[in-house]
């Protein structure tokens, strides 16, 4: 078992550490001079200024070494050049300093991420809710009228795609008829109405395109459960139906679905682009959007943590399976 | 019908060996194959070794069959399995019609896939079920270019047809036949490139009583048509009794005794041996109301990882000495068989039983028909 | 023999018609795969959403036809003079739908600042959708399959490498990779302004299928370590089939239903991609593309609210027929899903 995790976790870091490095890759060959499209956002542009810029970038780097001292920030930090004589202390963890902002990356993280996790924490928790109620009542409905009527809308429903959804609720929902109050973040320090009125939409957006799968995932495994023989001893030896369906099924249908949410609440909390485009939420997904092509740094950064957190929700669901359901064999 | 299975046969490259009556068509030596045993930690090093098979060695005689018996996890369809060369043997020497093949390369080993070949215990899945029965018994032509390509499907009608199938089916998916019939389909894809050696791994275990005997018949058939030897790998001891003049018993990848069928069934000298046949129901005695004394086995099987020492046996054999656990028992020739005991000797307490044990199947050597009631 | 029974036996293809005798009379097996189709052709939802498919995928096809039939044009505005139609950069309300009335000439009206034909574009935006979902679909799938079926049949230090391999991919966040990479494909391959639009085709083909192959990957080779132990397979290596033919006649046949659902299911999901990638800045610009209109129109909702929604409803409406009919698919493929 021990044995199990640690090949797991060693596996996982280096995910990690080569998603980082293909990332860096990606940038130093790509055709984009950084340091010229910031050059020129101040004006007038000369090819010493911009020489200047380039290697106060470390852009004139190599690859490696570039790689190497961005590593080497993370883990025990690192001084950077912010121009001409000027250097910034930037301890660890380090991802260096924004080129556009000139503000520490992880300082802006910090700043930014606050959002994304309101949005995606909530979010999650609203559909996995409005998801497993709609599966739940499906399955202990299964064959009516209102079965087949919660099946096939939750089917309409899904196909289309979310961004569609998000950007019609915006334009109409909030700017056409104003039914929703303005969208945007706020900190919940600040003005904790402000903070849920800003989000309310993005929420329900977020639960009514996404719980249709987990109602149909909740009614799949609740049915299947609910087929078992331990639940038919359940309800032969005279339990009320409500406390077999709640008590037993759904304890034991409930396995799966968690383990579908924490993968998906994962990708979310990496950045949830459309949704922070749309509504206009300041987060680490509107955050990385904006920083391509040109700030390294802050690309690099919305890129790890993604990876981090989908490679850690994959680890965690993986090692936890193995301990609730010992039928899984490790290999 | 054998005519054309004739013509088949010349169009083949025959391997160089000659024929020769004196040497048998397949002789195993020393047969060995391990399987590593993983570590669960970290680094995953090999910390054991499955001692599937450890060691055996048989003949198998043109045109005839010998069967390998035992429990489940003996090591037989190991043993069968690397003498198709689906498994790579440890170590060992098996000759085929004079030449050693072990050792040969995929590519070298491609003429003698022609004359061996495996029927397969389950019915369902060894066939694809996405082939057509044409394709299935086809393929083996197809590859190695024994029949024009549009000599097949005749080829194939043909061959359903000596199965005892309808040939008009060809075009038509195992999942429209039963098992039984499936079995046929196999044994058809077995014979469509005229092998010398079928091994058949317990090729009718896995099918309903009353089909089993007709298929058994179906391979004796064959067998004397085409003059195919057989390795019959079997847990029922009457089917095996019923179509192999030659028995090798084998007890956690070893043989522990190996004699003609009448010898081993009539006096078995191992311990073992006596107590696997005395597991066997006996029509004949209940019939008549009596009871047949039966051995019963202490333990369970020692785990192949951690074979015992010495004698494999000794942890649940009755007649266990200090010898047994210090010295492996060769095979000792006793009584026109070889045992692998040292003390085999025919057991007493069950001495009155035997004649009804051979009385079991059909009597008549000479055209024995499984009667099943 | 015909040639048609060798097809039979030689390619192992289930879907190859099969013979019939001079009789007429025909000892055919169903394939599994024929079992499949025969279920969908009795599935209501799956006819009514490939109609649906099907007259879009025709309108798509004949796009070039049908817009010389209406007169509209996708690259040249009106010939007659321009601003006979545009107010302020808008199109006149008498000069198309919902203010001014229905004019045969422009049936969806005009586009604000271009003034080019809105109908055109749609049937233009419909073909693109199309060829990209297609080209990436089958590209998705050839890589996909290939890999997942080394990486079973190989096993030991092929399989790891290639199972890692997947891993990164699948934990790369897909969105801010593909913005990312796009820019740097488009300019590699626009060595000058007229490839320009061939240079967006090839790296939005190349990011979708790069960000989506480890997916069918990951299933094929489960599917194959799990195929590759039944019997049938070691009755093929016994009689000597060649490693590549046990893999393609042997296991891939076994594999179509996983296949074809995977492929049904990714080709909504790879139109939704392609306007979504757009909606988000990266995308096609010369050629039109319902996405980039959507990105257009958001701003004219108000004034002119058709100009949005007729690329909304089409996209809506072939996501929902393309997912409604690999729902269905699914089902007929995997009779045990449904409940």
């Amino acid at each position: 078992m021990l044995g199990y995790i640690i090949r797991r976790v060693v596996a996982a870091i280096l995910v990690v550490i080569i998603s980082s490095m293909f990332v860096f890759a990606i940038f130093f060959l790509g055709p984009t001079n950084a340091a010229a499209v910031i050059c020129n956002q101040n004006g007038r542009c000369t090819q010493e200024r911009q020489a200047l810029l380039e290697h106060s970038l470390g852009l004139d780097q190599n690859v490696v070494p570039a790689y190497g001292e961005f590593a080497k920030g993370v883990f025990v930090g690192r001084t950077i050049s912010t121009g001409p004589g000027a250097h910034y202390d930037c301890s660890a963890p380090c991802l260096g300093i924004s080129y556009v902002t000139k503000e520490e990356v992880t300082e802006l993280l910090k700043d930014k991420y606050p959002a994304t996790l309101s949005v995606a924490l909530v979010g999650g928790v609203v559909y996995l809710f409005l998801g497993c109620t709609l599966g739940i009542l499906a399955a202990k409905w299964r064959g009516t009228t209102t079965d087949k009527l919660l099946v096939g809308s939750s089917l309409i429903v899904s196909s289309i795609p979310y961004y569609l959804v998000a950007l019609l609720a915006w334009l109409f929902l909030v700017n056409e008829f104003n039914l929703f109050p303005k969208t945007g973040y706020f900190p919940i320090t600040d003005d904790p109405v402000k903070w849920a009125s800003g989000l309310l939409l993005p929420w329900l957006v977020l639960g009514v395109a996404n719980s249709p799968q987990y109602a149909r995932f909740g009614r799949g495994s609740m049915v299947e459960t609910m087929s078992e023989d331990f639940i038919r001893t359940a309800s032969a030896k005279g339990l009320p139906r409500n406390k077999v369906l709640f008590k037993h099924g759904l304890r034991a249908a409930i396995v799966p679905i968690i383990t579908i949410f924490g993968l998906d609440l994962a990708a979310l909390l990496a950045g949830t682009v459309f949704t922070e485009k749309i509504f206009d939420i300041d987060g680490i997904g509107k955050w990385g959007l904006e920083a391509i092509p040109v700030d390294l740094p802050v690309i690099a950064a919305t890129v790890l943590v993604g990876a981090v957190l989908v490679v850690a929700a994959n680890l965690i669901v993986d090692i936890l399976y193995s301990f609730l359901d010992p039928r899984v064999r490790l290999a | 019908m054998s005519a054309s299975h004739e013509t088949v046969a010349d169009t083949t490259a025959e391997p160089a060996a000659p024929e020769s009556s004196g040497i048998p068509l397949l002789e195993v030596k020393d047969l060995v194959k391990h399987f590593p045993v993983k570590s669960s930690g970290v680094i995953r090093r090999t910390i054991g070794q499955v001692q599937a098979v450890d060691g055996v060695s048989f003949t198998v005689d043109e045109g005839s069959s010998l069967g390998l018996v035992g429990e489940s996890g003996c090591g037989k369809t190991t043993t069968g399995r690397v003498v198709t060369r689906l498994y790579e043997p440890t170590a060992g020497t098996m000759m085929f019609d004079g030449t050693e093949i072990g050792q040969l390369s995929s590519k070298q080993m491609m003429p003698y896939r022609r004359e061996i070949q495996l029927i397969f215990q389950d019915p369902y899945s060894s066939l694809n079920p996405r082939h057509t029965v044409g394709t299935i018994v086809g393929t083996p032509m197809l590859v190695h270019k024994t029949v024009a390509k549009n000599k097949i499907i005749p080829r194939v009608q043909e061959l359903l047809e000596t199965v005892g199938l309808n040939p008009e089916h060809y075009n038509r998916y195992p999942s429209e036949f039963s098992g039984g019939q499936r079995q046929r389909i196999g044994i058809a894809r077995a014979l469509a490139l005229n092998p010398k050696l079928i091994v058949a791994d317990e090729p009718v275990s896995a099918l309903d009583v009353s089909i089993q005997a007709q298929v058994i018949n179906l391979l004796q058939d064959l067998q004397r048509q085409f003059n195919i030897a057989f390795l019959f790998i079997a847990h029922d001891l009457a089917i095996v009794r019923h179509f192999c003049p030659r028995i090798a018993v084998m007890y956690l990848g070893k043989i522990v005794e190996m004699g003609d069928r009448d010898t081993i069934y009539n006096t078995p000298h191992h311990p073992y041996t006596q107590a696997l046949l005395s597991s066997a129901p006996d029509v004949k005695q209940a019939a008549i109301g009596g009871r047949r004394e039966r051995i019963r086995l202490v333990g369970d099987v020692p785990s192949p990882v951690n074979p015992p020492s010495g004698c494999r046996f000794r942890t649940r054999c009755w007649k266990a000495q200090d010898i047994c656990a210090n010295e492996e028992p060769p095979l000792y020739q006793v009584g026109g068989r070889e045992v692998a005991c040292h003390f085999a000797e025919p057991l007493q307490v069950i001495a009155a039983g035997e004649g009804d044990i051979a009385t079991q199947v059909g009597q008549d050597d000479q055209s024995p028909t499984l009667e099943v009631s | 023999m015909t040639v048609a029974d060798l097809e039979v036996l030689g390619a192992g293809d289930a879907e190859t018609a099969p013979p019939v005798d001079a009789s007429g009379k025909k000892i055919t097996g169903r394939s599994p795969t024929r079992i499949a189709f025969d279920r969908l052709r009795r599935d209501k939802v799956a006819v009514v959403s490939a109609t649906i498919v099907f007259v879009l995928a025709l309108l798509g096809l004949f796009a070039p036809l049908i817009s010389d039939l209406f007169g509209v044009y996708v690259d040249k505005p009106p010939s007659r003079p321009a601003t006979q139609y545009l107010l302020y950069g808008y199109p006149r309300p008498e000069y198309g739908p919902p203010f001014g009335g229905l004019t045969w000439d422009h049936p969806l009206g005009l586009s604000p600042g271009t003034a080019y034909d809105n109908f055109a574009g749609l049937l233009y935006g419909i073909r693109t959708s199309f060829t990209v979902a297609l080209l990436t679909t089958l590209l998705t799938t050839t890589i996909g399959v290939t890999i997942g079926l080394m990486a079973g049949f190989a096993r030991g230090a092929l399989d790891k490498v290639i199972s890692f391999v997947i891993d990164v991919f699948l934990s790369f966040p897909f969105l801010l990779g593909a913005l990312a990479l796009a820019p740097i494909i488009t300019n590699r391959f626009a060595t000058d302004a007229a490839k320009l639009e061939k240079a967006q085709f090839i790296s939005l083909i190349s990011v979708l299928v790069l960000f989506t192959w480890m997916g069918l990957a990951r299933l094929i080779r489960g599917q194959v370590l799990s195929l590759r132990e039944r019997e049938f397979i070691q009755a093929a290596q016994v009689i000597g089939v060649p490693t590549s033919r046990i893999l393609f006649k042997e296991l891939l046949p076994n594999l179509v239903a996983p296949i074809v659902v995977t492929i049904s299911l990714s080709m909504p999901a790879f139109v939704a991609a392609e306007a979504g990638l757009a909606y988000l800045g990266i995308g096609l610009t010369g050629i039109p593309s319902l996405g980039q209109t959507i990105v257009r129109a958001q701003g004219y909702y108000e004034q002119y609210g058709l100009y949005l929604w007729a690329p909304v409803v089409t996209i809506m409406l072939l996501v929902m027929a393309l997912n409604l009919l690999g729902d269905s698919v699914r089902d007929a493929f995997d009779p045990s899903t449904r409940r």
